[in-house]
C-alpha cells in the first residue's frame, strides 16, 4: 500500500484537489483574520491575529506538499538532502556529528544532524519523520523568532507587535513570488524552508542575534551577543558570514551619520564578530580544513552581463520599493535594533549585487544562499513596508481606513493583509507545477535502491563502512543508514589519495596488504557494486568480484534497471 | 531573413539580452518620466513589453497548441477544413457538427491562412495593447492616465503576472474579457473627483476576487480572468497612489521621481520580463518546430486531393490533415479521445478502417464517406492484399502515390 511517512495511505490522493483545498483554505482564513483584526481596538490582539495567519498558511503550505509524499522530501532529486539524511542517520546511529558519512571526514555542519538525531530518539527509523516535520517546526520558529526580536527590540508603540507580525509574516510569505520556480534559484521558500530546514535554522537565529547585538551595553551582554552569532555560525556559517558583514555596514553607517552612537556601536559590532570568532574559530579551521573555498574556479564565474543583478531583490516588483520602504522606516525608528535590522537588508542588497564583481573572480560562490538572504530581508521589509504605508496613507489612500482612532490600526491592519492576500505564496503555492522535489519526491524511490538499502539496513552491522560504487555512496549512507569509504556527492577528505588508493586495491584485488590496511584505518567491510561500470575502475565486471575469493558475495539481485551485488570482504582469518 | 531571426531568438544566451533591452527601454522611460516627457516614457514602456512579448510570439512556427492542446487541436483542425473547403458547413470529422472558433470564423470569413494562423499570437499582442488602453479611456487626467496605463500594461501592482500564456491558450476569452475590461473602464470613467470609499470597497473586493481565482486556480498558467481583474486592481491602486504622492510629496520633482521608481520596480517584477514560455507554456516548445517533414506530404494532400474528399490515416494524424492540409478524415485525433464524443456510425468507420488496414478497403464504405485516400506516416505498416479476413464484398485497390525520405506514404483508393 502506498503510505506516507506519518503513516497515512495515500493512495488514490487527488492531489491538486488537496492542494488547491488548502489554497483556498488559507484564503478562507486569511479572510477571516482580516475580519476579525477589523474589530479589534488593541494592537497586541491584532499582531496576534496576523500572527496566527502566518503560522496557519505555513502550516497549511507544508502539510499541502508533505502529505502527499511517500518519501522524505528530496528524494530522488536532492544530493544535498540525501547527504543530510545520510549525516543525520549517522549521529542517531551513535557516530560523531563531527563527521560525514565518509568515515573519519570532518563535518562542518554539526548542528543540524545532532538536533535531528535527539529529535529522532537516536533511532534511525524515526530520522525520515523528523525531517518531514522539521519544516514546520523551522518556519513557526522563524515567525515567532522575528516577531519576538522586534518586539523586544523596536521602540515601544501601539502598533509594534502589528509591524512585528507582518516583519514576520513578509519574512516567510513575500520572499518568493508565482514566477521564481523558472529562475535560476527556484521558490526560496520551498528550498529554503523545505529542503534545507538546515540553513533556516540559521534565519530563525539572526534576529536573535540582531537583538542582542542592539541591547548590548556592557561587556557582559557583548559577550551574549557574540555567543548568539556564533550559534548562527554553527547552524549556518554563511548566514553568520553575511550577517557579520552588514554589522560592518551597520557600524560603517552610524560612523558617518551618527556622532554621538558612533564609538558604542563600532565597539559593539566589534566585540560581537571577535568574540564569535574566537568562539567559533575551531569550526573555522575545520570549514577550512575541509572545504578548499579560497580557490576561484571556473564553475564560480559569473558574467557581468548576468541578469542575475533584478533577480533577487526587483523581481519582486513594487514589493521591493515597499520594502525599501520598510528599511527607511525601521533605520528612523529610534531604537537601535531598526538600524541594525535595515542594515542587514542594507547589506543583503550590496552583497546580491557584488556577486557579478566576485564573478569575475571566480569566488561568485554560493550564489543560491545569498540570493535566499536577499530574499529574506527583502520579504521581511515588504511586509513591514506595506503595513506601514497603508498605516500612513490612512485616509488619504482610500476611505476605507476612515473610523474612529481606536479602530484604525485594526482597519490598516486587515487592509494590508488583504492587499497583500494574494501575494502571500500559501495563496499559491502549488508544488505540482512549481517545485521539481515534490514531483520527484512523489515517486517511489527505485527498487534498485530500496531493495538492497533494505538489505543493507536489516543484515549489517551499524558499524560497516562500505566501499565500491561512489555514486551509491550516499544512498547506502540516506537510505541504507551506514558509512562509505567515499563518496562523490561530498567533498574529497584530506587524505583521499590513500582512500581511492585503498578503494582500487579492494575493487581490483590486487594488494592484501592495503585491503587488510582499509580494514583496519576505515573498518572498510564491504562493497556495493552495481551493473553500471564505476568510472574508478571501468574494467571492474560483476562477476569477477562475485568470483573472488576475498571476497563473498551476501546479496545479488538483477533489476530491470541494473544489477546490484553486496560483497562482504573476508578476513584474512576467514579467505 | 524570418528563419535566421528565429534561430538566433530561440537560443538560451538570448534571454538574458531581451531581459537586459527591455530594462533598459524601462530604465529610459522612467527617465523621461521624470523629466516631464510623459509620451515619451509611455512609448519607451510600451516599447519594452512589445520587444519582450514579440521576442517569444515570432518564434512559433506552426499553429500554437496543435497536438499539444485538446480545444486547440481542435479549432485548428476545423480551421483548416474551413480555410480550404469554406462552402462546406460540416465539422473536419465526416459526419460531425463543425466546431467554432476564432481562428476558424476567420477562416470561413476568408482571411488569409497567415492571418488565421496568427489568432493566439495576434490575441496575446491586442490583450498587452489592451492592457495599456483600458486606463487611458478611465482617466480624464492624462498624466495619471500614462501613469496607471504603464503600470497596469507593465502587469499590474503583483510580481510575476502575466496575461499571455491565457491569451495564447484561450485567445476568444482573453479577447472578450479585455473588450469588457475596456467597455467597464469606459463605462466607469472618471467624471469629477474620485470617491476614495468606492474604490476602497472595490480594491478589496477585487483583491478578494483576485486571491481566491489564484488560491483556486495556482500555476504558470494563470487563469483568463486573473489578469483583468488584476488590471482592475491595478488601475485603482496606481491612480491612488499618484494622488497619495501628489499630496504627500515635497516638490513635484520629487512626486516624479517617486513615480518614476515605482515604474521602473514594476518592470522589474514584471512577468514579461521574466517569461519563459518554453518552460511554462504547454505546447510552447512544439510550436517552435516548423514540423517541415510533416509539411511536405501535407502540400501534397492540399494539391492533389479535393477538398470534398475525405482521407483515412490513424488518430495520430487526423489532426495535422485537417489543419494543415484541410481535408476531413473519418476519426477525431489522438487527443481528442473524449468519451463524450458520438460519432454517427462508427461500426462502418471501424469496419472502413480496418478492411484499409488489409489491403481491401470496402468499396461501399469508402463511396458512402467519399473517402479516396490513405495516409501513412512512420512506422505504420504498408497493407497487403490478402493479408487476413476473407473478402464479402467489392473491395478497392491502394495505389501508392507519394512517399518521401520520411516514410510518409499515400495511396489513392481506386477501382479495380
Amino acid at each position: 500500500m502506498n503510505v506516507n511517512l506519518f503513516g497515512f495511505s495515500i493512495e488514490g490522493l487527488d492531489v491538486e484537489l488537496s492542494l488547491g483545498l488548502a489554497r483556498l483554505g488559507f484564503v478562507v482564513l486569511a479572510l477571516a483574520g482580516a475580519w476579525f483584526a477589523r474589530l479589534q481596538r488593541n494592537g497586541h490582539r491584532v499582531g496576534s491575529i496576523v500572527l496566527c495567519i502566518g503560522i496557519a498558511g505555513h502550516a497549511l503550505s507544508w502539510f499541502a506538499t508533505m502529505f502527499p509524499l511517500p518519501n522524505v522530501y528530496g528524494a530522488n532529486g536532492s544530493m544535498d538532502r540525501e547527504n543530510h539524511l545520510g549525516w543525520a542517520n549517522m549521529v542517531a546511529l551513535g557516530f560523531s556529528p563531527l563527521r560525514t558519512f565518509q568515515v573519519h571526514h570532518l563535518h562542518f555542519e554539526p548542528l543540524w544532524p545532532l538536533l535531528t538525531a535527539i529529535a529522532s530518539g537516536f533511532q534511525i527509523e524515526w530520522v525520515q519523520v523528523v525531517f518531514q516535520c522539521a519544516p514546520l517546526v523551522i518556519g513557526i520558529l522563524l515567525l515567532l523568532s522575528i516577531r519576538f526580536a522586534w518586539m523586544r527590540g523596536m521602540s515601544p508603540s501601539d502598533h509594534v507587535s502589528i509591524e512585528a507580525s507582518f516583519a514576520a509574516l513578509g519574512a516567510l510569505f513575500l520572499m518568493s513570488t508565482p514566477g521564481d520556480f523558472m529562475g535560476a534559484f527556484r521558490n526560496p521558500w520551498a528550498l529554503t524552508f523545505l529542503l534545507k530546514p538546515n540553513h533556516a535554522l540559521g534565519l530563525v537565529l539572526v534576529p536573535l542575534a540582531a537583538l542582542s547585538l542592539a541591547r548590548a551595553q556592557s561587556w557582559k551582554s557583548r559577550v551574549w551577543s557574540g555567543f548568539v552569532l556564533q550559534l548562527v555560525g554553527w547552524a549556518f556559517v554563511i548566514h553568520m558570514a553575511l550577517f557579520a558583514c552588514s554589522l560592518v555596514l551597520f557600524a560603517l553607517v552610524s560612523w558617518a551619520t551618527r556622532r554621538l552612537d558612533r564609538k558604542k556601536d563600532v565597539i559593539d559590532v566589534a566585540s560581537a564578530i571577535g568574540i564569535n570568532l574566537l568562539i567559533v574559530s575551531p569550526y573555522l579551521v575545520m570549514l577550512v580544513v575541509a572545504y578548499p573555498f579560497l580557490t576561484g574556479d571556473d564553475a564560480h564565474r559569473l558574467s557581468p552581463f548576468s541578469d542575475r543583478i533584478l533577480d533577487a531583490p526587483f523581481r519582486l516588483g513594487v514589493l521591493a520599493l515597499l520594502s525599501a520602504y520598510g528599511a527607511v522606516r525601521a533605520y528612523r525608528d529610534s531604537s537601535r535594533l531598526g538600524r541594525v535590522l535595515a542594515c542587514q537588508w542594507g547589506g543583503a542588497q550590496i552583497a546580491w549585487q557584488a556577486l557579478p564583481l566576485l564573478g569575475l573572480l571566480g569566488q561568485a560562490r554560493e550564489q543560491d544562499e545569498v540570493f535566499y538572504w536577499c530574499r529574506f530581508w527583502t520579504g521581511l521589509f515588504a511586509g513591514v513596508g506595506a503595513f506601514s504605508f497603508i498605516r500612513s496613507c490612512g485616509e488619504k489612500l482610500t476611505g476605507v481606513i476612515r473610523s474612529t482612532p481606536e479602530r484604525s490600526l485594526g482597519l490598516s491592519s486587515a487592509f494590508t493583509l488583504l492587499i497583500l492576500l494574494p501575494a502571500l505564496l500559501p495563496t499559491w503555492w502549488n508544488p505540482m507545477t512549481m517545485d521539481q522535489y515534490f514531483v520527484a519526491a512523489r515517486k517511489p524511490v527505485p527498487d534498485w535502491i530500496s531493495d538492497p538499502m533494505r538489505f543493507v539496513r536489516e543484515h549489517t552491522p551499524k558499524d560497516a563502512v562500505f566501499g565500491g560504487d561512489r555514486i551509491f555512496a550516499r544512498w547506502i549512507a540516506a537510505y541504507g543508514g551506514r558509512r562509505v569509504l567515499l563518496a562523490d556527492s561530498l567533498n574529497a577528505p584530506n587524505d583521499s589519495s590513500r582512500r581511492l588508493e585503498i578503494d582500487d586495491a579492494v575493487l581490483t584485488g590486487r594488494s592484501s596488504q592495503l585491503m587488510s590496511d582499509g580494514r583496519k584505518e576505515f573498518g572498510l567491510t564491504y562493497i556495493l557494486a552495481t551493473s553500471k561500470e564505476m568510472p574508478q575502475a571501468p574494467g571492474v565486471t560483476l562477476d569477477q568480484l562475485v568470483s573472488r575469493a576475498d571476497l563473498e558475495a551476501v546479496y545479488d539481485r538483477q533489476f530491470e534497471e541494473r544489477r546490484v551485488v553486496i560483497l562482504r570482504i573476508r578476513s584474512e582469518g576467514n579467505r | 531573413m524570418l528563419t535566421e531571426t528565429r534561430s538566433v531568438l530561440a537560443q538560451d544566451a538570448a534571454i538574458p539580452v531581451l531581459r537586459a533591452v527591455m530594462f533598459f527601454l524601462g530604465l529610459l522611460g522612467s527617465a523621461a518620466w521624470v523629466r516631464l516627457h510623459r509620451r515619451g516614457s509611455w512609448w519607451l514602456f510600451v516599447a519594452s513589453c512589445i520587444a519582450g512579448l514579440s521576442f517569444w510570439l515570432i518564434q512559433i512556427q506552426s499553429p500554437f497548441g496543435l497536438g499539444t492542446d485538446e480545444a486547440l487541436t481542435r479549432g485548428w483542425a476545423q480551421t483548416g477544413v474551413n480555410l480550404f473547403a469554406p462552402s462546406d458547413d460540416g465539422g473536419f470529422v465526416w459526419g460531425t457538427p463543425a466546431q467554432v472558433s476564432l481562428a476558424a470564423t476567420l477562416a470561413r470569413m476568408g482571411c488569409g491562412e497567415a492571418i488565421v494562423h496568427a489568432v493566439p499570437q495576434g490575441a496575446a499582442i491586442i490583450c498587452l495593447l489592451l492592457l495599456f488602453a483600458i486606463p487611458l479611456v478611465h482617466f480624464r487626467d492624462k498624466t495619471t492616465a500614462a501613469f496607471c496605463s504603464i503600470l497596469v500594461g507593465l502587469g499590474g501592482i503583483y510580481p510575476g503576472t502575466t496575461s499571455f500564456a491565457a491569451s495564447l491558450l484561450h485567445p476568444e476569452s482573453a479577447l472578450a474579457l479585455g473588450f469588457l475590461t475596456l467597455a467597464i473602464a469606459w463605462a466607469t470613467r472618471e467624471n469629477g473627483k474620485p470617491r476614495g470609499d468606492v474604490r476602497g470597497v472595490a480594491f478589496i473586493s477585487l483583491s478578494v476576487v483576485l486571491a481566491l481565482l489564484r488560491a483556486g486556480a495556482a500555476g504558470p498558467e494563470l487563469m483568463v480572468a486573473e489578469v483583468w481583474i488584476l488590471a482592475g486592481l491595478s488601475l485603482l491602486a496606481a491612480s491612488q497612489a499618484r494622488l497619495w504622492l501628489e499630496q504627500t510629496s515635497a516638490s513635484p520633482q520629487k512626486q516624479r521621481g517617486m513615480e518614476g521608481a515605482i515604474l521602473l520596480t514594476v518592470l522589474s517584477g514584471s512577468g514579461l520580463l521574466w517569461w519563459t514560455p518554453t518552460q511554462t507554456v504547454k505546447g510552447f516548445a512544439d510550436a517552435r518546430d516548423p514540423g517541415v517533414a510533416l509539411r511536405k506530404p501535407m502540400a501534397w494532400i492540399l494539391e492533389n486531393v479535393s477538398p470534398r474528399e475525405v482521407v483515412l490515416s490513424s488518430r495520430a494524424y487526423s489532426a495535422s490533415i485537417s489543419a494543415l492540409a484541410g481535408r476531413r478524415v473519418l476519426f477525431p485525433p489522438l487527443t481528442l479521445a473524449a468519451p463524450a464524443e458520438i460519432l454517427p456510425e462508427p461500426f462502418r468507420r471501424n469496419r472502413l478502417w480496418e478492411t484499409t488496414l488489409r489491403g481491401e478497403p470496402s468499396q461501399r464504405l469508402a463511396e458512402h464517406f467519399n473517402a479516396t485516400h490513405l495516409f501513412l506516416g512512420p512506422g505504420e505498416a504498408t497493407p497487403t492484399p490478402g493479408s487476413g479476413g476473407s473478402r464479402a464484398e467489392p473491395a478497392l485497390d491502394l495505389i501508392p502515390v507519394y512517399q518521401d525520405i520520411e516514410d510518409f506514404r499515400i495511396f489513392r483508393l481506386t477501382k479495380k
